[in-house]
C-alpha cells in the first residue's frame, strides 16, 4: 500500500507503480466552492508484462458528494456502497485505462477521495486526494480610519474600522478581531463584542459581496506613546484570494500637550441667549508666556451643566478649541453655552487652558456623506449678547444632527466644520456664528464668510 | 271512527288555520323545497302524503265532524304531525343589506370646545408650553405657531388664538349608505291547505344590523374667540410655520402665559366635519309563514307579523370651526339606547340543495319593515333615526330538520 496527500495545487496530481500497476490521478482543483463542480482524473496503467483480470478502481470519499459523472475508456462504472467503482475487466498488457470522476460537494471543509486499484495477482494500489471546500470565496479587507483631532492623554476619541467584502461571494460569519496596546481604555462600541483575552471579538454576521460595516471603537488613551492599533478580519467558512488586506495596523500618537503659558479668566457674567436657548458666558483666554500657541484647548472641570458647544471630552471635562493661533501676549474671547439655561456656580479655577496642534476641520467626510440642506435665511443679529453675530436659519427635522461649513469663498475651497454638530431642536434651527470657539474669529472680522448646512447621515 | 284525540287536534287546528287566514298581514319564511302532492279522496279517511326524498309518506284522519263548515275545512285544512318525519321544522341564516334608512340632525345652541387648552399654552394655531428646563430664567423654547401673519414684527408680538366655543342653529336630512348586516331565523309548519297548496307555520327571526350615517354638511357659527399675545423680545422670530421641541434649546418666549382677550363683535365661522349616528339595530319578529313549492327545488314563502326591535349606539361629532383662517377642533360623543317597534313582510325565494348530506335550502329574500324612530340627544345636538322605510335584502342558507 502506498499512500500519498496532495494539497495546495491547482490541480494536484499523483502516480504510484507497484508490482507491474501504475496508478495515476488528478483533480481539477485543490480548492472548491461548494457550488463548483470539481472532477478527478485517473489513470490506471498495466506494466506488469501480462494481461491483468478483475482490474477494479474504487473512489471513497470522506464526506458526502453527489456524483455528476462518471466516465472510464473501458469497462463500467457504479456505485456501490458510498463508494464509485469502475470495473475495467481485463487491462492488456502496457495499455491504460482513463477513468474520470465530476462531482459536486457542499459541506464546507476538508474532503478526501481514496482511490484504490485492484486486479488479480498484483499488489493493491491506492491513492489519497485531499481537496477544501469551501462555503464561500471573499476577499475581506479591514481598514482603520484613524481619530481625526491630534490625540492628547486621557481624551475621549473613537476612530472607525471598516470591514469591507471586495466579493466575489457574500461572507458569513465574518468576525472582526481589535487590539489595542496596554494604557488604552475601550469606553464602549458601536457594535456589540466578546472578549478574548485583550482582544475584542465582533460578530459582524454576513456581509454581502460590496458591503462593508463600520465598527466605531469609543477609546480613552492614558499613556504618552505610539498607539498601534490593530484590527484583522476573517471567517471560519470562508476562503478569502487576498489575505493581505485581512490585517490593518494604524499608529496613532497620543501625545501631552504644548508647552506653553495660557490663562483662561471668566470675561462676563452669565447670560440667557433668547436666540439659541442656551445660557452663555465670555471667556478671555491669554497667552502669557513667550511662546507661540498654534492653537488653544480650554478644559471646563467641575461643571454642573452641560458644556453645550464642547467639542470634546478629556478625563470627564468637556473642552473647546481656539481653532486659531493665539500669539505670546495675544488675548481672545471664548463664548461658552451652558445647558439648561439656569445658573451655574463657576469660578475660573474651572479654566484650564493648554496649547494644542491646531485642530483639523477640514469636512471631507461630511461633504462625502451628507445631505446639503437649503438655507432659509442669513441674518445679522443686532441685539444683546448677539449683537453683531450672524444667524443662519434652515429648516430641520427635530432631533436630526446637522453640520454647519463654513468658507471665505463662495467656492468654499479650504472649508472648514463649525463644531460641533447640530441636533436641530425643532422644526427649523437658527445657528449663530458666535465667533471662537466655533469658528476662529468672529463673522464681522472676516473680511467674508459663507455658509452650507448639512444633513448628517 | 277517527280516534278522538285526532278529532280534537283537527278542530283546533280548523279554528287556527282559519284565525291565521283572517288575521295575517304578512306570510311567513318556511322551508321545504320538495314537491307536494297532497290528493284528498271523496269522503272517509284523507290521506295525506307529502312525498319526500326518502318516500315517506304522512297519513292523518281529518275528523269527523258534523257541520258543513267544520266538514269543509278539515277537507281544507290538514294537520301536520308535529313529530312528523316531513321536515316542518327549519332554522337559516343569512346576510340582509338595508336601505331607505335615514337620519335628522338637528343642531343648536351653545357648544363648547373641546380640543384646545389655553390655560395650558395649546391654541388654535399654536402652542406655548413648558419645556424640559422648567421655563428657566422665565423662558420656554417649547413652543410654535402656524402662520406669518400672527407675528406682528412691527410690535414684535406673536398673537395665538382659542375658540372656546361656537353658537349655530341647523338642521340636516341625511339618507343613509346601504347597512348590511345579519339575520337569523326559525320556523316551524303545522298546517297543510290543500286548495292553495300552502303550508302554514310560524317564525322567529331575529337580525343585527350596524348602522352609520354621517352628516358632514357645513354650518354657521357665531364663534367665542380669544387671542394671547407674547412680547417677542428682540429675538428674530422662526419664519411660520415654526415647531420647536421640548428641549428648551432654540428661540426663546417669555414663559408666564397672557390673560387671554375676547375677539369682539364675535367673528362668524364655518363648522365642517362630520355628526354621525353609529348605531345597532336588534330587532325580533314573530310571524304566521306561509310556504309554497313551485317545482321539486324551487319554494316562495312570505310571512309577516310584529317587530320588536333596540336601538343602541352613539352620536359622535368631530368637527373643525374656521374663523378667520384659524382652525379649531371640537370632538365628542354621546350614547343612548331606544326601544322601536313596528311590522314586517317579507318574502323569500327558496332552492332545495343537499348540504353534507342534510336537507338544506339557499334562499334570496325581501323583507319591509317598517319601524318607529329613534331619537337620541343631549347638550343641543339631536338625531332621529328613521326606520320607517326600511327595505332589507337578504341571502343566505337554511337547514331542515
Amino acid at each position: 500500500m502506498l499512500w500519498v496527500l496532495l494539497t495546495g495545487c491547482l490541480t494536484s496530481g499523483l502516480r504510484v507503480d507497484a508490482q507491474g500497476l501504475g496508478l495515476t490521478s488528478t483533480v481539477s482543483s485543490s480548492l472548491v466552492l461548494s457550488t463548483n463542480v470539481f472532477s478527478y482524473s485517473i489513470t490506471l496503467t498495466n506494466f506488469s508484462g501480462f494481461d491483468l483480470t478483475n482490474v477494479f478502481v474504487t473512489n471513497t470519499f470522506s464526506g458526502s458528494v453527489s456524483l455528476l459523472a462518471a466516465t472510464n475508456s473501458q469497462g463500467t462504472n457504479g456505485i456501490v456502497g458510498a463508494s464509485v467503482v469502475f470495473s475495467l475487466d481485463t487491462l492488456t498488457n502496457h495499455t491504460s485505462a482513463i477513468m474520470l470522476l465530476t462531482n459536486t460537494a457542499s459541506a464546507a471543509g476538508f474532503l478526501t477521495n481514496t482511490i484504490v486499484a485492484t486486479a488479480s495477482g498484483v499488489t493493491n494500489l491506492t491513492n489519497t486526494i485531499v481537496i477544501q471546500i469551501a462555503a464561500s470565496l471573499s476577499d475581506l479587507a479591514v481598514q482603520i480610519i484613524p481619530p481625526v483631532q491630534a490625540v492628547i492623554t486621557n481624551d475621549l476619541t473613537a476612530y472607525d474600522v471598516i470591514v469591507t467584502n471586495l466579493g466575489p461571494g457574500s461572507a458569513p460569519g465574518v468576525v472582526l478581531t481589535n487590539t489595542f496596546p496596554p494604557g488604552v481604555i475601550l469606553k464602549s462600541a458601536s457594535q456589540a463584542f466578546s472578549l478574548s483575552g485583550s482582544n475584542q471579538l465582533f460578530n459582524l454576521g454576513t456581509i454581502a459581496t460590496g458591503g462593508s460595516v463600520d465598527v466605531r471603537l469609543y477609546i480613552q488613551p492614558t499613556n504618552v506613546e505610539t498607539m498601534s492599533l490593530t484590527a484583522s478580519i476573517g471567517a471560519p467558512s470562508l476562503v478569502d484570494p487576498n489575505p493581505t488586506n485581512d490585517v490593518a495596523v494604524t499608529n496613532v500618537p497620543v501625545s501631552g500637550y504644548l508647552p506653553s503659558t495660557l490663562i483662561a479668566v471668566t470675561n462676563s457674567s452669565q447670560n440667557i441667549n433668547l436666540q439659541n436657548g442656551l445660557l452663555e458666558q465670555t471667556i478671555l483666554l491669554s497667552n502669557t508666556g513667550t511662546t507661540d500657541a498654534p492653537a488653544a484647548r480650554l478644559v471646563v472641570t467641575g461643571l454642573t451643566n452641560q458644556l453645550f458647544n464642547a467639542v470634546g471630552t478629556n478625563g470627564s471635562s468637556p473642552f473647546v478649541y481656539l481653532s486659531a493661533p493665539l500669539l505670546a501676549g495675544q488675548s481672545v474671547n471664548l463664548v461658552l453655552f451652558y445647558n439648561p439655561r439656569t445658573l451655574l456656580p463657576f469660578t475660573n479655577g474651572q479654566l484650564h487652558a493648554y496649547a494644542v496642534p491646531m485642530p483639523v476641520w477640514t469636512p471631507a467626510r461630511v461633504v462625502a456623506t451628507s445631505t446639503n440642506v437649503n438655507i432659509i435665511s442669513i441674518v445679522k443679529l443686532t441685539k444683546s449678547v448677539n449683537n453683531g453675530r450672524m444667524m443662519i436659519e434652515f429648516p430641520a427635522i427635530t432631533n436630526q444632527a446637522y453640520t454647519v461649513v463654513y468658507s471665505t469663498n463662495a467656492l468654499f475651497s479650504k472649508a472648514m466644520i463649525a463644531p460641533p454638530v447640530i441636533i436641530a431642536p425643532g422644526s427649523k434651527v437658527q445657528w449663530i456664528d458666535y465667533g471662537p470657539p466655533t469658528t476662529p474669529s468672529a463673522p464681522m472680522n472676516s473680511p467674508a464668510r459663507f455658509y452650507r448646512v448639512y444633513q448628517n447621515p | 271512527m277517527p280516534p278522538s284525540h285526532l278529532k280534537k287536534n283537527a278542530r283546533w287546528h280548523n279554528l287556527l288555520a282559519w284565525g291565521v287566514a283572517c288575521c295575517c298581514v304578512g306570510v311567513g319564511r318556511e322551508a321545504m323545497a320538495q314537491t307536494n302532492s297532497i290528493t284528498a279522496p271523496e269522503g272517509g279517511v284523507l290521506p295525506l302524503e307529502m312525498p319526500k326524498p326518502e318516500g315517506r309518506k304522512l297519513k292523518i284522519k281529518p275528523d269527523d265532524a258534523k257541520d258543513k263548515i267544520s266538514r269543509e275545512a278539515s277537507r281544507n285544512f290538514i294537520l301536520i304531525p308535529p313529530h312528523s318525519e316531513d321536515w316542518t321544522r327549519h332554522f337559516q341564516m343569512g346576510a340582509i343589506a338595508a336601505l331607505n334608512i335615514s337620519a335628522k340632525f338637528h343642531e343648536s345652541g351653545d357648544f363648547k370646545i373641546s380640543g384646545n387648552d389655553p390655560q395650558h399654552g395649546i391654541y388654535d394655531d399654536g402652542y406655548v408650553r413648558t419645556d424640559d428646563t422648567g421655563n428657566a430664567g422665565g423662558y420656554t423654547g417649547y413652543w410654535g405657531y402656524q402662520k406669518a401673519s400672527q407675528y406682528n414684527a412691527s410690535a414684535q408680538t406673536l398673537t395665538f388664538h382659542s375658540s372656546s366655543g361656537f353658537s349655530t342653529t341647523g338642521d340636516a336630512k341625511v339618507n343613509g349608505d346601504p347597512s348590511f348586516g345579519l339575520d337569523l331565523s326559525y320556523g316551524d309548519d303545522f298546517l297543510y291547505y290543500k286548495p292553495a297548496h300552502v303550508r302554514i307555520g310560524w317564525e322567529l327571526g331575529l337580525n343585527f344590523l350596524p348602522i352609520n350615517i354621517k352628516d358632514v354638511s357645513q354650518l354657521t357659527a357665531t364663534v367665542n374667540q380669544f387671542t394671547y399675545t407674547f412680547a417677542t423680545g428682540g429675538i428674530v422670530v422662526p419664519g411660520a410655520p415654526y415647531h420647536g421641541g421640548s428641549s428648551g434649546q432654540g428661540p426663546l418666549l417669555p414663559g408666564d402665559l397672557p390673560a387671554g382677550v375676547p375677539v369682539s363683535p364675535e367673528p362668524t365661522g364655518v363648522v365642517t366635519g362630520k355628526r354621525s349616528l353609529d348605531m345597532n339595530l336588534f330587532a325580533l319578529r314573530l310571524g304566521p309563514s306561509f310556504f309554497w313549492d313551485i317545482t321539486r327545488n324551487l319554494g316562495v314563502s312570505v310571512s309577516g307579523g310584529p317587530v320588536i326591535g333596540c336601538v343602541t349606539g352613539n352620536y359622535d361629532y368631530d368637527e373643525t370651526i374656521l374663523v378667520g383662517g384659524v382652525s379649531s377642533h371640537n370632538q365628542g360623543s354621546f350614547g343612548a339606547t331606544e326601544m322601536v317597534y313596528g311590522g314586517y313582510l317579507n318574502g323569500q325565494l327558496k332552492y332545495h340543495i343537499v348540504d353534507n348530506g342534510r336537507n338544506a335550502y339557499l334562499f334570496l329574500g325581501a323583507q319591509y319593515t317598517p319601524m318607529t324612530s329613534a331619537h337620541i340627544s343631549s347638550g343641543g345636538r339631536s338625531a332621529d333615526l328613521d326606520l320607517s322605510g326600511q327595505i332589507y335584502f337578504s341571502a343566505g342558507m337554511g337547514w331542515l330538520f
